[in-house]
C-alpha cells in the first residue's frame, strides 16, 4: 500500500471510527456485564490507559501563533494510536456469581486474546470468564478547530458527536476547549525558535453514563520553521503534564456497577515534525509518557 | 479566501468517501460470555416430616429466555453450563422450621441428588438465597439437559424437592406451609466475529 494510499485509507477509518464507535461500545458493554468490582475493572483498564493517552496526545503539535492580530482558521483532524504491551493483554480476575472454590485466574481483558477461560469447580460446576477483543492497538479520530489569532494567542475546540442507534448505549460525544500561547514574542527577534504554552480540557461520554472521561493537558512547545521551496518544516518538541479520570457504569447480570478509575496524571514528551503547503498542513508526532503514542494529523487552513 | 477554503474542505470529504474500500479493518472472533439465572419454585404444604415435591422444568424455554435477553442467537452458543445453584424461601411459613433433605433432577438416567440441605432453617433463607454445595451426579445430569438443548433436543427436566426431616414435626394443627424457590445460574459462551479498525495496523 502506498503512503498515499495508507494516509488516505486512515483519513477515511478515522472517520469511520465515528460511526463504528457505538457498535463497539455495545460489544464491550455486553461482554463486560458479566463482571463487577475489581474484575471490571481489571476488565477494562487498559481501554481506560488508551483513551487517556490518545485524548492527551497531539493537542498542541506547534508553537508558532503569528504575533499580528489577523484572523487564522484551520480545521484539522489527528489521529492518535497506541501499540498495547503484553503486559495489557491480561489480568488476575475472581470467580464470580456464587462459584465454589473462590478461583483466581490469569484472564484476557478487554483487548487481550478472544478465547474464554473456563475454570472447574466443586461438583462439576464452572465459570466461564470472558475473552477480550484481541486487538493490538487502539485508534482514537478527533476532528478540531483552531482560530486565532490575538496578541499571541489562539483557540482550539474539538468536537464530534454521534447517535449510535443504540437505545442501551445512546450518543457518544467528545468536546474540548483550549487555549495556546506564545511566549517567544516576549523573548525578542533573535530568540532562534518559537516557544508556546497551552492548556486543553477535554470529555468524553458515551450515553447518560455509561462512560464519563475528562482529560486535562498542560504543557509547553518550541518548533522551528524551514521553508524549503513551495513547503515549510516545521520539527517541534513539546513536554507536558496529563491528568485522566474515567466513570463507567453499567447493569451488570445482577446488579448495578459504577467503576470509577482514579485521576492518572503522567508527564508527556513529544517529538515532531510538521508539512505546511498553501493550505495543506500535515504532522506526524511519538510521544513518549505512561503509554507511548503515536499520531498522525492534517488539516486545511490559512 | 473562504472560497478556497470552502473548495479545499470538499474536496478533502470527497477523497475520504472515495478511499473508503481501502479501509483498514481488521475482522476478529471474540468468545463472548453472558451469564442467567433461571428458577423453579416449589410450593410446600404438608402434614408430615417426609414429602415429595414434584416441579417440571422446560430446559429450552429457560435457555432461550436467557439467550433472548442477551440478544444472542442459539447458533452462536459454544457451551452453557451450571456456575452455581441458589435456594430461598419466598413465601415464608407462620414460623420457623428446620428441614434436612435433597433436591433431584432427572433427565435421561434417573433422579440425580443436585443439592443436599441439612438442618437448614427457613428463617435463614427468607428472601436470602443461599449457595448450595452441589452434587457431581445431579449437575451432569443438568449439563445433559442443556447439550440436548444445544443438539436441538426440547428436554423436560423434573426437580423434585425430597424432604427427610423436619423440626418441629408437622401436624393437621401445624401443617408446614411456604414456598422456596431453587435457582441455577448458568453461563453460556457465544462465539462472535467483529471488525476492528486497526489503522495502525502493518
Amino acid at each position: 500500500m502506498s503512503a498515499r494510499t495508507r494516509l488516505l485509507a486512515i483519513a477515511t477509518c478515522a472517520a469511520a471510527l465515528c460511526a463504528f464507535a457505538g457498535t463497539a461500545a455495545a460489544q464491550v458493554e455486553d461482554q463486560v456485564s458479566v463482571y463487577t468490582g475489581e474484575n471490571a475493572k481489571g476488565y477494562l483498564e487498559p481501554l481506560s490507559k488508551a483513551i487517556g493517552a490518545d485524548l492527551t496526545s497531539a493537542v498542541w503539535t506547534t508553537a508558532y501563533i503569528p504575533e499580528e492580530d489577523a484572523f487564522h482558521l484551520s480545521f484539522e483532524t489527528r489521529v492518535v494510536g497506541l501499540i498495547f504491551g503484553d503486559d495489557m493483554r491480561t489480568f488476575t480476575a475472581t470467580t464470580e456469581g456464587g462459584f465454589s472454590p473462590e478461583t483466581t485466574e490469569e484472564v484476557p481483558t478487554v483487548i487481550g486474546d478472544g478465547d474464554a477461560i473456563i475454570v472447574q469447580g466443586n461438583g462439576s460446576s464452572s465459570f466461564a470468564f470472558p475473552g477480550g477483543f484481541d486487538v493490538n492497538s487502539f485508534t482514537l479520530a478527533v476532528p478540531q478547530l483552531r482560530i486565532g489569532s490575538y496578541k499571541g494567542t489562539e483557540a482550539m475546540i474539538r468536537y464530534f458527536a454521534v447517535n449510535t442507534g443504540d437505545v442501551d448505549i445512546g450518543d457518544i460525544s467528545l468536546y474540548g476547549f483550549g487555549v495556546h500561547h506564545s511566549i517567544s514574542q516576549y523573548m525578542g527577534p533573535d530568540f532562534p525558535m518559537e516557544l508556546a504554552a497551552g492548556v486543553f480540557y477535554q470529555k468524553l461520554q458515551v450515553g447518560d453514563d455509561l462512560m464519563d472521561a475528562t482529560a486535562y493537558s498542560f504543557g509547553v512547545q518550541a518548533s522551528r520553521r524551514y521553508p524549503a521551496g513551495f513547503a515549510i518544516f516545521e520539527p517541534y518538541g513539546s513536554l507536558a503534564v496529563d491528568m485522566f479520570s474515567m466513570d463507567v457504569a453499567y447493569e451488570s447480570d445482577t446488579e448495578s456497577v459504577d467503576i470509577s478509575y482514579d485521576t492518572d496524571t503522567s508527564v508527556d514528551f513529544t517529538v515532531g515534525l510538521n508539512l505546511h503547503a498553501a493550505f495543506f498542513h500535515l504532522n506526524g508526532e511519538y510521544s513518549i509518557s505512561g503509554q507511548n503514542t503515536f499520531a498522525f494529523g492534517f488539516g486545511l487552513g490559512f | 479566501m473562504r472560497r478556497k477554503l470552502t473548495l479545499a474542505v470538499a474536496l478533502l470529504l470527497v477523497g475520504l468517501a472515495l478511499s473508503g474500500s481501502d479501509c483498514i479493518f481488521e475482522q476478529k472472533v471474540v468468545q463472548l460470555v453472558v451469564t442467567g439465572s433461571t428458577c423453579v419454585d416449589f410450593e410446600e404444604d404438608h402434614q408430615t416430616d417426609n414429602w415429595t415435591t414434584p416441579e417440571t422444568y422446560d430446559v429450552a424455554d429457560e435457555l432461550d429466555a436467557i439467550l433472548s435477553d442477551n440478544g444472542i442467537d442459539k447458533d452462536q452458543v459454544i457451551d452453557a453450563e451450571i456456575i452455581s445453584v441458589t435456594y430461598e424461601v419466598i413465601d415464608p411459613p407462620a414460623h420457623d422450621w428446620t428441614l434436612s433433605g435433597t433436591i433431584t433432577v432427572e433427565y435421561d438416567s434417573g433422579p440425580q441428588t443436585i443439592v443436599n440441605y441439612t438442618n437448614q432453617t427457613l428463617s435463614e433463607i427468607d428472601g436470602v438465597p443461599k449457595y448450595a454445595d452441589l452434587n457431581d451426579a445431579g449437575v451432569d445430569e443438568m449439563h445433559g439437559a442443556i447439550d440436548a438443548y444445544l443438539a436441538d433436543m426440547s428436554p423436560l427436566v423434573t426437580f423434585r424437592v425430597e424432604n427427610g426431616d423436619v423440626d418441629p414435626d408437622p401436624s393437621s394443627v401445624d401443617p408446614i406451609q411456604f414456598t422456596w424457590r431453587a435457582c441455577l445460574k448458568i453461563y453460556v459462551v457465544v462465539e462472535d466475529e467483529y471488525d476492528w479498525p486497526d489503522v495502525f495496523r502493518g
